[in-house]
């Protein structure tokens, strides 16, 4: 089994019309065999499973177990999570100057002594850490690498359908007709998208507690994306934001067409995708009844969407009496299910299946929103896809209608 | 001493040191469950460890399913046989 690191070009962000500074790296760990039965990335959410030393024995695992291809990719702000180690990069925490003064202030309202040069933030989070067992919450930005930010899922989702098209061109032998996903949290979200814009490049999509559509909390920039609790101190974090909701008449400004590209159970949509799907894709999916970040009800409704269009689909909804220790470690979001066991209880229930992909295919969709048109489109040749966002000449009311609805 | 005690105080060794744990806690039953802290991300950075200290690779397949310290031993001795074996 050998280990290979690739750099590809990433997908400019079409939406904003700026190019990618730094190429996207890949890992694929390769199996023995002269040709694998497959390729299969593994797309982990926000948490621990970003770290090195796991993700490099969860695809090795894989790869040994299943003679697949098992790649991680670093998509587009893939890394915007403090982690004990990163494979790609590491985040930047930057403080909110405005909220670290109300920490001081509240520390002195409440007779706290300023005993010290207060000359940085670090001399200011060493007065208030001294303050323990007082509480302090404190506004953070998470700067992902090389300047990225939270684009929500679409960048990430044409990284890695570039990373397919360069694995396909490279001296990697692999069955084409077999490649998949899996992923919890973000990461199934991420899968969910990659399928969306290219129906015939997957054989199945596994997935644990993925979102059907953009959490808000991501975007907002309103600090309810993650709490890094560092003792006394409380980072209440937002990822570095380009998107607004203020302005409409800016490209950055996140109104409906945003939020529809990145719905995966939006029906109109996924009608598009399942008209151009030659051979459909197979779901497993899982997720808690009791799953506060992403919605049990939305859940069932892309399943059921799923099913009605024609894809081979199981979700299972598991509750706290399904919370077994081992393969279901709570009921909370995410479960607490390893990757490598999510993957051991799915992929054998996916049957191997022929296909034409979107590459050979030259697959081009276009999703509409109520202002604008996305178009994409899978070339024969070339890693990048064609993609672009144009204003539509009319907007649609039934477009519209919906929405309100 | 036999090839799989010495095996199994080196793993102890480095378990502990990974872990922050005692080594004379340590048996070949000792599950993950049974140390604080032995979760699946230390497990990982625990292998990792293991492989670069004994200079060994575990079978990919298996990575994931090692139940208790018996279980790592046994694999080790397995991965170090090749390596240690006098030619002849």
């Amino acid at each position: 089994m050998t280990s290979r690191r690739f750099e590809i070009e990433g997908q400019p962000d079409f939406e904003l019309r700026t190019e990618r500074k730094k190429p996207v790296a890949v890992i694929a760990e390769v199996p023995d065999a002269d040709i694998a039965d497959g390729l299969v990335f593994i797309i982990p959410g926000m948490g621990g499973e970003k770290d090195a030393d796991y993700s490099a024995m969860l695809r090795r695992y894989i790869a040994a177990k299943y003679n697949l291809i098992a790649v991680s990719v670093d998509g587009h702000c893939n890394t915007c999570r403090p982690a004990r180690s990163t494979e790609f990069g590491e985040v930047g925490l930057e403080i909110e100057g405005e909220s670290l003064l109300d920490a001081v202030s509240r520390y002195v309202i409440s007779g706290g002594q300023i005993d010290r040069k207060l000359e940085t933030h670090a001399d200011i989070l060493e007065m208030l850490r001294a303050a323990a067992p007082m509480q302090f919450a404190i506004k953070t930005v998470l700067n992902p690498p090389d300047n990225q930010y939270q684009n929500f899922g679409l960048l990430s989702a044409m990284d890695h359908l570039c990373a397919l098209n360069a694995l396909s061109d490279s001296d990697l032998h692999f069955d084409k007709s077999n490649v998949l996903c899996v992923g919890s949290s973000h990461g199934g979200y991420i899968a969910h998208m990659m399928h969306k814009l290219a129906p015939n490049s997957f054989n199945g999509i596994i997935d644990a507690s993925a979102y059907t559509e953009t959490a808000t909390a991501f975007i907002d920039g309103g600090w309810k994306e993650a709490n890094i609790t560092d003792g006394n101190l409380i980072y209440t974090c937002s990822t570095q934001q380009k998107w607004q909701f203020s302005n409409p008449g800016l490209p950055t400004f996140f109104g409906p067409d945003r939020s529809l590209i990145r719905d995966a159970a939006y029906d109109i949509h996924m009608q598009t995708v399942a008209a151009a799907a030659s051979r459909k894709c197979q779901f497993r999916m899982i997720h808690s009844t009791n799953d506060a970040v992403s919605s049990p009800d939305l859940k069932h409704r892309q399943a059921e969407m799923l099913r009605d269009l024609g894809f081979d689909t199981s979700l299972e909804m598991v509750g706290a009496d399904d919370v077994d220790g081992k393969f279901i470690k709570s009921a909370d979001h995410g479960m607490g299910i390893a990757l490598n066991l999510l993957f051991d209880r799915y992929y054998p229930t996916i049957e191997k299946r022929d296909c034409v992909t979107d590459r050979e295919l030259e697959t081009a969709l276009t999703f509409d929103g109520p202002k604008y048109s996305y178009r994409i489109a899978h070339h024969s040749s070339g890693i990048r896809l064609a993609a672009t966002c144009e204003a539509r000449g009319a907007v649609s009311s039934e477009a519209v209608d919906r929405i309100a609805g | 001493m036999t090839s799989t005690n010495e095996t199994f105080r080196r793993v102890c060794s480095i378990i502990a040191a990974e872990l922050g744990c005692l080594e004379s806690d340590l048996s070949t039953t000792t599950t993950a469950e049974d140390v604080d802290g032995w979760d699946s991300l230390a497990h990982a950075r625990l292998i990792m460890s293991l492989e670069d200290k004994l200079s060994i690779r575990f079978p990919g397949e298996k990575l994931f399913d090692l139940g208790c310290i018996g279980d790592l031993v046994s694999l080790a001795d397995e991965a170090l046989a090749p390596n240690e074996r006098t030619p002849a």
